[in-house]
């Protein structure tokens, strides 16, 4: 079948972008952490952010349910799903419910 | 504490909406300088130039006959006091990003059309705001607005395709900036002409005219493999895949994702020019194409990239009379070195061009790789050439794109400064 008919096909063949706009949106996509992030992800060690990292790779491979914790303000806030992708250059992970999870919120993670 | 959220079932049914900046470059302009708010404003490109054309004008200024793409000449002659504003076109690509900010804040899966449209697939959203996407809609044209001064027409429907046209036919030309097209409804787009309908230009509807297909319900209810035959018959080639993509139009059939990483992986790097006039020899061809390479090693650089396909391309000035060619070449050795991206670019041209004018030309880099491993080949000097354009780079990071540039860009068919202004054609 030709790739004009499969997936986003149509679209990716005619879409008008400008390369300035379309760097812009990658770009955009790896911004460092803002100054406003919450402060219980500021406040996570080296150490921590490594073990969160294991979890997330270990989750990615399992394919086994989790719960995520995201620094939030006023309080965190809990999701819970199968990653199934990790976008290295957005620095983002994706659950089941199509949801993008930005790795600089995330401060905890559960089998 | 935390508060739990637990993923909830996505509706079988998708709802996508495709969102449309009104007038869009026009807008931004009368956003940004309240003093010209209630005049007839167009954004139009250099008057001494080709490209001095109306990119966009406001309502205001459409009311007295001004239209998009026509010469500021026509324009001014039908609008005399027509505000005419030269293009900012790093203000609007933020205005826009502005606008994708606002669909993210209500779905994750938001994907760019173009620098005025967006998809936004909004399903989850309206379980979980648990509103219709009609209210949804209309709170996000409210939000844009409020935030960048933007007039934005919504469609809404099951997929983008539906989306699309449910804006084009409909939400821009309705009160309320807003219309859904569902399989209840679907009909009346039906009795809309063909070139009403995404995908269809004046050729299209032609061939389709001579098979007795005048609406875009006659396309729907058209069997496809009818449309096939009768197309392949009227053009003497095999044009199923194309007829297909327009029954499937015709009938809002897409499956297409909204698709938010569209842009995550780079494909190619590719920079194009319109010339002020036809170039017709080859040596002042050349010289663009030199340029165009030479923009497009310092970015692939820039991007730590280098590529393995060089495409060249070339079109005549007369868009109703096609001319020119798109056409690629795999290299040996990938590649972000000038000379030797202009080298095959000047092969791709000598193999292809058939000596009409030229009026546009491209130059693309693809199949993108990382430049970490460089690949040595013997004899050549290759890291030389290389720390050259590098420092070539560095000069032109602090003085400026023109700082320094290759000999034929000081000749008369150059193009770089030109280039070097403008995005997309037309000024910064």
């Amino acid at each position: 079948m030709s790739k004009k008919l499969q997936g986003n096909g149509l679209f990716e063949s005619s879409r008008m972008m400008l390369f300035e706009h379309r760097d812009a949106l990658i770009a955009r996509g790896r911004e460092p952490i803002p100054a406003t992030t919450p402060s219980a992800r500021r406040a996570l060690d080296d150490q921590r952010r490594e073990e969160i990292a294991a979890r997330l790779g270990a989750a990615l491979s399992h394919g086994a349910p989790v719960r995520l914790t995201l620094a939030a303000e006023p309080e965190n806030v809990t999701l819970e799903g199968v990653l199934v992708r990790y976008d290295a250059a957005g620095r983002r992970v994706r659950l089941d419910s199509g949801q993008w999870i930005k790795l600089d919120q995330l401060v905890d993670i559960d089998e | 504490m935390s508060a739990t959220i637990r993923p909830f079932a996505r509706p079988a049914k998708r709802t996508i909406l495709l969102a449309d900046c009104q007038s869009f470059y026009a807008s931004v302009e009368k956003a940004a300088n309240p003093g010209i708010r209630n005049k007839p404003v167009a954004v139009a490109g250099d008057p001494k130039r080709r490209s001095g054309i109306i990119l966009a004008a406001c309502p205001a200024a459409k009311a007295q006959g001004v239209t998009t793409a026509e010469s500021l000449r026509d324009a001014v002659k039908k609008c005399p006091d027509l505000v005419v504003v030269l293009p900012r076109m790093q203000h609007y690509i933020e205005t826009s990003l502005h606008i994708s900010s606002i669909l993210e804040s209500f779905t994750d899966l938001v994907e760019p059309f173009s620098i005025d449209e967006q998809f936004a697939d909004i399903t989850s959203s309206l379980v979980r705001f648990g509103c219709t996407a009609e209210e949804l809609a209309r709170h996000i044209r409210m939000r844009v607005l409020k935030e960048t001064g933007i007039n934005t027409r919504i469609g809404v429907s099951e997929n983008k395709i539906l989306a699309k046209i449910a804006c084009d036919i409909f939400a821009k030309k309705n009160e309320a900036g807003i219309h859904e097209i569902t399989r209840g409804n679907i009909y009346e787009m039906w009795a809309h002409p063909l070139n009403k309908m995404f995908g269809i230009g004046t050729r299209t509807m032609m061939h389709l005219h001579k098979i007795g297909i005048r609406t875009i319900g006659d396309l729907a209810q058209t069997p496809l493999e009818t449309l096939r035959r009768k197309m392949r018959a009227l053009l003497g080639r095999n044009t199923d895949i194309w007829s297909e993509v327009l029954w499937r139009t015709a009938n809002g059939l897409d499956e297409s994702p909204v698709n938010p990483d569209a842009f995550d992986g780079q494909k190619g790097i590719g920079r194009q020019t319109t010339l002020p006039v036809d170039y017709h020899s080859a040596e002042d061809i050349h010289v663009v194409l030199l340029e165009l390479a030479a923009l497009v090693c310092e970015r692939a650089r820039k991007k730590h990239y280098q590529g393995a396909v060089v495409s060249v391309g070339v079109q005549g000035a007369d868009f109703d009379k096609p001319t020119g060619f798109n056409r690629q070449m795999k290299l040996d050795v990938p590649t972000n070195i000038t000379r030797e991206v202009y080298a095959a670019a000047k092969q791709v041209f000598a193999k292809h061009w058939n000596g009409l004018p030229v009026r546009k030309v491209w130059v693309q880099l693809g199949s993108l790789l990382s430049d970490e491993a460089v690949q040595l080949t013997l004899f050549d000097d290759r890291h030389r050439q290389l720390v050259l354009e590098q420092t070539m780079d560095g000069i032109r990071d602090v003085y400026g794109p023109t700082a320094i540039f290759y000999g034929s860009s000081a000749s008369r068919s150059a193009q770089l400064t030109n280039i070097a202004r403008k995005i997309g054609g037309h000024l910064k």
